[in-house]
C-alpha cells in the first residue's frame, strides 16, 4: 500500500491498462489511463459503447482488475482489492436488486454485510427511505415496483452503507424520457445532499452535460478529453469529442495570412473566408472548422457574396424549441446544419430550395488542426 | 414474413391428440379404477372395496419393500442433489477449466444411455467389489442410485442457475457479502426453487427404478417396484393395483409440488 494521499481526490488511476485476451488476440479495453476524480464531485465516463468507459467503472469497483497500473482510493491502493472490501457501492444498469427480499431488506443488506447492530440498520433504512421517497414501499417485493422504484430502491441500497465513491452504470437508461429526467434532477440533488463522489457511465452526452461537474470523454480505450460540460461542449480537444458531443459541422480549409478582418482560412471551393475565432492559424495549415449548428445564423441570400456561405436549403424540421435547417453548400463541399430558435408568432420564412447565406456568430468557431 | 406453420389446424390434429391421450391415461385410468376391485382379479370389475388396499397394508413384505425404497430414494436424492448442484454451479459460475465442454455433455449423458447397459455395468462393479470385501449391505444400491440420479438433479438446477442474473451475486458483493456469504444469502435462497426441484426428480427417478435395482440388488433387498415386479410374475391380484395407486398419487403429489414452487418463485 502506497501513502499518497493528495487532498481533495477521491480516485486516482495511474497508467491503468486493462486487455483481454493473449497473444495475437490482445484486446486493450483500457490503454494507460491516467486520471483524477475528486471528492464530493458528479464525475461522468461519456463515450460510445465499445469505448471502455464500463470496463474503466468495473475496475473501479473491482469487478475487473487492471493489467497494469495502479487505482489508488484517498491514496491506498485497491487495484488488487476484491470488490467487498471496497468502500465503493454500485447502482447496477439493470438495478440487480434482490428478488427475493423486500425494498427494505435490500436497503439493508450492505450494512447487515457490515454485521451493523439490527437498530442500527433499521434506523438507516429508514433514513434512507425517506431521502429516495419510498417509506410506503418498505416492505414491498421489487418485482411488485415500478421501474422508477426500483431505480431510487437501487440508488438506496447503494448508498445505505455511506461509500466513498459511488459507481452509476448506464443507470437511467431503461428509463422512459419524462422518468429519467426526473431522475436526473433528483441524482444531481442526491450527489450534492450526501456529499459522495458520483461515477457516472453514460453514452448519452446530453445526460452527461447536464449532470456532471465534469466528463471524460471516451473513445477506444484511452481519454480524449476531461473537463467541464462547459468546457468540453465549448472547447472540444479534438474533432472525435467535437462530434460526439452535441451536433456539430465541420469546414476543411487551409490558413491564410490574417488581415483587417481577422482570422482568414481558404475554404475549400469557396476562397478566403473570415472566421471569427480566438484561435491562431498558421498561414498554410490544414484546419477543420468546427461550429455549433446554433452558432451559424441563417438568412435569405444577400448582396455580399464574399466572405460567407452560401447554399440552397435542403430540409427545414420544425423541432418545438428550434427549427433546424440543412443547408447544401454551393461549392458542393457538404451540407450544414444550422440551428435557428423559434419565437412563438414567427412564420418559418425559409423554405425547402431557398438560396440562402450562413454567417458565423462572432468567436464561436473553433479551429482544430486538420 | 411467412407465418408460423399453424399445425394444429393441420387435418387430423385433434384425432392423433387425442387418440395419443387416450393410449397414455385409459390404461392408467384403468389399473387406478381396479385397485378399487372387490374381485380377486386385476382384469374383472367384481365391485367396489379398499380390500386391497388393506391387504397391501398388511402385507410384510410390501412393508419392508416400501420402506426400503423411501429410505433408498431419500438417502440417494439428497446425495445426487448435493452432487449435482456443485456441479451446476462449477459448470455455471466457476472459471472454465480444461475439458469443460467435455464435463458440460458427460454430465447429462447417462440420461442418454440405455438403462439396461448402466445397469450391467453397475451390476459388474457391485458383483466384483461384493466378491472382494464380502459386504453385502445397501451401499451398493445407495451408490447406484446416487449415481444414475445426478442428471436428473443437475438438469433443473443448472437451468434455474442459467436464468439467474448473475449481476445479482455482483451486486452482493459490492455490498461487502464476502463470496460466502454472497453464496449463503442470494445465490442459496434463489436457487432453491431448482434446488428441490432436482431433488424431487432424484427421489422420483429413485423411487421408479426397477432395471438397476433389479440387477444390483442383493437377495432380500426388495424395493416396492422389484417387489411388485415379482408378484406379477405370478398372480396378478389388485394388490399391486393398489400399490400402483398410491405410487401414483405420491408422484402426483410431488410434481404439483414442484409447479407449486416454480410457481411462487418465478425469477422474473
Amino acid at each position: 500500500m502506497t501513502g499518497e494521499i493528495t487532498p481533495g481526490v477521491a480516485i486516482r488511476l495511474k497508467k491503468v491498462t486493462k486487455t483481454y485476451g493473449s497473444g495475437n488476440g490482445t484486446v486493450a479495453a483500457v490503454k494507460s489511463t491516467t486520471l483524477d476524480i475528486f471528492k464530493n464531485e458528479f464525475f461522468t465516463l461519456l463515450g460510445p459503447s465499445g469505448c471502455g468507459k464500463t470496463t474503466l467503472l468495473r475496475l473501479i469497483g473491482g469487478f475487473e482488475y487492471p493489467t497494469t497500473g495502479t487505482i489508488l482510493l484517498d491514496g491506498q491502493d485497491i487495484a488488487s482489492v476484491p470488490p467487498f472490501r471496497r468502500p465503493i457501492n454500485t447502482v447496477f444498469q439493470n438495478y440487480a436488486l434482490f428478488p427475493h427480499m423486500t425494498v427494505a431488506e435490500n436497503i439493508g443488506f450492505g450494512l447487515r454485510m457490515l454485521k451493523r447492530s439490527r437498530d442500527e440498520i433499521a434506523a438507516r433504512v429508514d433514513e434512507m427511505l425517506k431521502l429516495v421517497r419510498l417509506e410506503h414501499l418498505s416492505g414491498r417485493r421489487t418485482a411488485q415496483i415500478s421501474g422508477g422504484q426500483q431505480q431510487r430502491v437501487a440508488l438506496a441500497r447503494a448508498l445505505a452503507s455511506e461509500p466513498k465513491v459511488l459507481l452509476l452504470d448506464e443507470s437511467l437508461s431503461a428509463l422512459d424520457y419524462k422518468l429519467r429526467k426526473e431522475m436526473q434532477m433528483e441524482l444531481k440533488s442526491l450527489q450534492a445532499a450526501t456529499g459522495i463522489t458520483f461515477i457516472f457511465v453514460t453514452h448519452d452526452q446530453e445526460e452527461a452535460l447536464t449532470m456532471s461537474d465534469r466528463v471524460a470523454v471516451l473513445s477506444s480505450g484511452e481519454i480524449m478529453q476531461v473537463g467541464t460540460p462547459h468546457e468540453v461542449y465549448n472547447r472540444p480537444a479534438n474533432r472525435f469529442v467535437a462530434n460526439f458531443v452535441g451536433e456539430t459541422n465541420f469546414l476543411q480549409g487551409r490558413g491564410l495570412n490574417p488581415d483587417a478582418r481577422g482570422t482568414m482560412i481558404d475554404l475549400q471551393g469557396i476562397g478566403a473566408v473570415a472566421i471569427p475565432t480566438k484561435d491562431t492559424v498558421a498561414p498554410g495549415a490544414l484546419v477543420n472548422i468546427v461550429v455549433r449548428p446554433e452558432h451559424l445564423r441563417i438568412s435569405p441570400l444577400s448582396q455580399e457574396p464574399a466572405t460567407q456561405l452560401t447554399g440552397s436549403v435542403k430540409t427545414v424540421s420544425f423541432c418545438g424549441p428550434e427549427t433546424q435547417y440543412t443547408v447544401e453548400l454551393s461549392n458542393g463541399s457538404g451540407l450544414l446544419l444550422v440551428r435557428k430558435y423559434n419565437t412563438p408568432d414567427e412564420n418559418p420564412s425559409i423554405a425547402v430550395g431557398d438560396q440562402v447565406s450562413v454567417k458565423f456568430t462572432p468567436n464561436t468557431a473553433q479551429v482544430l488542426p486538420g | 414474413m411467412a407465418k408460423n406453420f399453424p399445425v394444429t389446424h393441420q387435418r387430423g390434429f385433434s384425432a392423433v391428440a387425442i387418440l395419443t391421450f387416450i393410449f397414455l391415461y385409459a390404461p392408467l385410468a384403468v389399473a387406478l379404477v381396479l385397485a378399487f376391485n372387490a374381485g380377486t382379479s386385476a382384469a374383472k370389475w367384481g365391485g367396489f372395496s379398499l380390500r386391497w388396499f388393506q391387504s397391501a397394508a398388511n402385507n410384510q413384505q410390501v412393508i419392508a419393500a416400501s420402506v426400503l425404497s423411501l429410505k433408498l430414494a431419500a438417502i440417494s436424492a439428497v446425495l445426487a442433489t448435493a452432487a449435482a448442484t456443485l456441479a451446476a454451479l462449477a459448470m455455471t459460475r466457476g472459471p472454465r477449466f480444461r475439458g469443460w465442454t467435455f464435463t458440460y455433455g458427460v454430465i447429462s449423458v447417462p440420461l442418454m444411455v440405455p438403462e439396461i447397459v448402466t445397469a450391467v455395468a453397475l451390476l459388474v462393479v457391485s458383483a466384483t467389489l461384493r466378491g472382494w470385501t464380502g459386504y453385502t449391505g445397501l451401499t451398493y444400491l445407495i451408490v447406484a442410485h446416487t449415481a444414475f440420479c445426478v442428471p436428473f438433479a443437475y438438469l433443473p438446477i443448472r437451468a434455474r442457475l442459467q436464468t439467474m442474473d448473475i449481476s445479482l451475486e455482483r451486486a452482493a458483493g459490492d455490498l461487502y457479502a464476502s463470496p460466502w456469504n454472497a453464496f449463503r444469502f442470494v445465490t442459496m435462497p434463489l436457487l432453491f426453487p431448482g434446488v428441490l426441484a432436482g431433488f424431487i426428480l432424484a427421489f422420483v427417478t429413485s423411487l421408479d427404478d426397477v432395471v438397476i435395482t433389479e440387477f444390483v440388488k442383493t437377495a432380500g433387498q426388495d424395493t416396492l417396484p422389484t417387489y411388485m415386479l415379482g408378484q406379477v410374475r405370478r398372480t396378478i391380484t389388485p394388490e399391486v393395483n393398489a400399490i400402483a395407486a398410491v405410487f401414483f398419487v405420491i408422484s402426483v403429489a410431488l410434481v404439483i409440488c414442484i409447479y407449486a414452487v416454480n410457481q411462487r418463485t418465478k425469477i422474473n
